[in-house]
């Protein structure tokens, strides 16, 4: 989609026109989904951060606000702000070992190194300060340029780079120290 | 700076959590269904918020308004006494509009003369739909969000739930369904109210959103389960004993609060249940469609809901069975019941 029609749709989103109400929620959904789930792990707390990110989205035009471009950004940024606000309330062993989902592992305890790693990586990022978590997750798992995650961001594209550095460094000693251990 | 890149060793982890489970059959469309039935709603706040204010229409306890204004409120309020066009018209009115009581008014009727129990169900959601659009339409009007309205969006979605609760086998589980999306929009739009009121305590809406969320948990859960319906039932139930907040102010023990007037319509289940109105709250045997007037300004609302065969006297605002709130602003909970023999239809007298 161009800038320009992305404009024209927000533009429609403003009014509340259905179609293009609509044609935000099938373009994004399936992306802050898909965000929200590698950070949480639990299918229903990515649909509530999905339905929530959308709800606030809709609170902002009825207040005249929301973006009129880089609504993907936007919308990342809010699902972000849910999600710590969320790792905020509970306590990080609510992370839920969830079941196997990846194709590849063939025996069991495969599937479950996998499950543990899934784990530990989660429980890594929280760890991280938010802002290093976004850079992080934006960039390495939802494979972002950093143009664009500094947009989302609001950053300078060296901040982002900073702080990805440095989430990189503090995930790598959580990590692979922990998956040294015997 | 240069690009950060991760070593082989990291990226063995994050690559770990790639991969994503099929999201749950239907999950999206729902989320899809629900967000356009929000943004119907904000809109239709927004657009009667923008066009209260190209109408210049007073509001009251905000504006002043005219003698000529007053008087033809009041020559319709007349004329609502004696013709369903203005009722018809008074659909759109918002709280602070002359014409609401009517509104609210014929809401009551509405829910007491439809007979099929999944109608009801429906029509109590569209109703607390409404409610939910007048908090929005408030709120975009800066006017403070009355709690008759938060109590009346709680009674018609516990009255929609009870419905579906005992609806059948069959039927059940997509009723409930239907109601839970409802709720789960309707505490969206409280949360919305929180967060405007800011961290000024409202016992009420607090309440109100704690009730929402805890039906929401069970709804979670597989709604063919029988024990499950049963125990929606009981949360329903449950509320009575809360603590609560009238309209006028007052905590009270019951939800059902105390009336600052005696008058109102009565409107017991459409399957027999309840009891009519009583100036003093007394439990009757028997139950029935309920309507008449209470006492004085001082009457005390006291329904129960009973879904036994006993009715519980309502007194004050004449309620009973699974009432809706009464013009007075008592407002009662709502249970829809299985007919019982006996059911007295009319004046609602046990």
């Amino acid at each position: 989609m161009s800038k320009q029609e992305e404009r024209v749709l927000l533009e429609k989103a403003r009014e509340f026109k259905p179609d293009a109400l609509e044609a935000v929620y099938d373009r994004y959904n399936a992306g802050l989904y898909a965000y929200a789930y590698r950070q949480l792990g639990d299918p229903d707390s990515a649909e509530d951060c999905v339905s929530e990110t959308f709800s606030r989205y809709l609170k902002a035009l009825r207040q005249g606000q929301g973006p009129r471009d880089y609504l993907q950004a936007y919308l990342y940024r809010i699902a972000h702000n849910w999600i710590s606000d969320r790792f905020r309330r509970s306590p990080p062993d609510g992370i839920p070992i969830e079941e196997e989902t990846s194709p590849a592992p063939d025996s069991t305890s495969a599937q479950a190194e996998q499950n543990i790693r899934r784990r530990q990586v989660r429980l890594a990022l929280r760890r991280l300060t938010p802002d290093q978590r976004q850079a992080m997750a934006l960039r390495f798992f939802e494979g972002w340029d950093n143009e664009h995650v500094a947009r989302a961001m609001d950053r300078p594209v060296g901040a982002v780079k900073a702080l990805q550095q440095r989430g990189i460094a503090a995930m790598r000693r959580m990590l692979v120290k922990e998956d040294d251990s015997p | 700076m240069k690009e950060p890149v991760i070593d082989p060793e990291l990226e063995k982890f994050f690559q770990s959590v790639q991969a994503i489970p099929d999201r749950r059959s239907g999950r999206e469309m729902e989320g899809k269904k629900a967000f356009l039935r929000e943004a119907r709603l904000m809109e239709a706040a927004v657009s009667k918020a923008a066009d209260s204010r190209l109408n210049q229409r007073a509001y009251i306890g905000k504006e002043r308004i005219s003698m000529w204004k007053l008087a033809g409120a009041l020559m319709i309020a007349v004329s609502t006494l004696l013709g369903g066009a203005v009722v018809a018209g008074a659909q759109e009115a918002m709280p602070e509009d002359g014409l609401y009581p009517v509104k609210t008014w014929s809401e009551e009727v509405r829910l007491l003369v439809v007979g099929d129990p999944l109608s009801k169900m429906d029509l109590a959601l569209e109703f607390a739909d409404r409610r939910a659009e007048e908090i929005l339409h408030q709120m975009g009007a800066e006017l403070p969000v009355a709690d008759a309205i938060i109590a009346r969006l709680m009674n018609e979605d516990d009255l929609a739930l009870a419905i579906a609760a005992q609806a059948g086998e069959a039927e059940a589980p997509a009723a409930l369904e239907k109601v839970r999306a409802r709720l789960e929009e309707h505490l969206r739009v409280l949360d919305y109210l929180q967060a405007g009121v800011g961290p000024e305590e409202n016992a009420l809406l607090l309440q109100t959103r704690q009730n929402i969320r805890q039906r929401l948990e069970l709804l979670n859960g597989d709604l063919k389960d029988q024990q499950l319906r049963m125990q929606i039932l009981e949360q329903v139930r449950d509320r009575e004993n809360q603590p609560w907040i009238t309209p006028a102010g007052q905590t009270n023990q019951s939800p059902n609060g105390n009336a600052d007037a005696g008058q109102g319509a009565g409107a017991g289940s459409d399957s027999g249940q309840g009891a009519g109105p009583q100036a003093e709250g007394t439990t009757a045997t028997g139950g029935g469609n309920g309507e008449g007037s209470g006492t004085g300004p001082d009457a005390t609302c006291e329904c129960k809901n009973v879904c036994s065969g006993q009715g519980a006297g309502g007194s004050g605002d004449g309620s009973g069975g699974d009432t809706m709130p009464t013009g007075d602003g008592c407002v009662c909970p709502t249970l829809a019941c299985t007919p019982q023999k006996g059911g007295l239809k009319g004046n609602g007298q046990p």
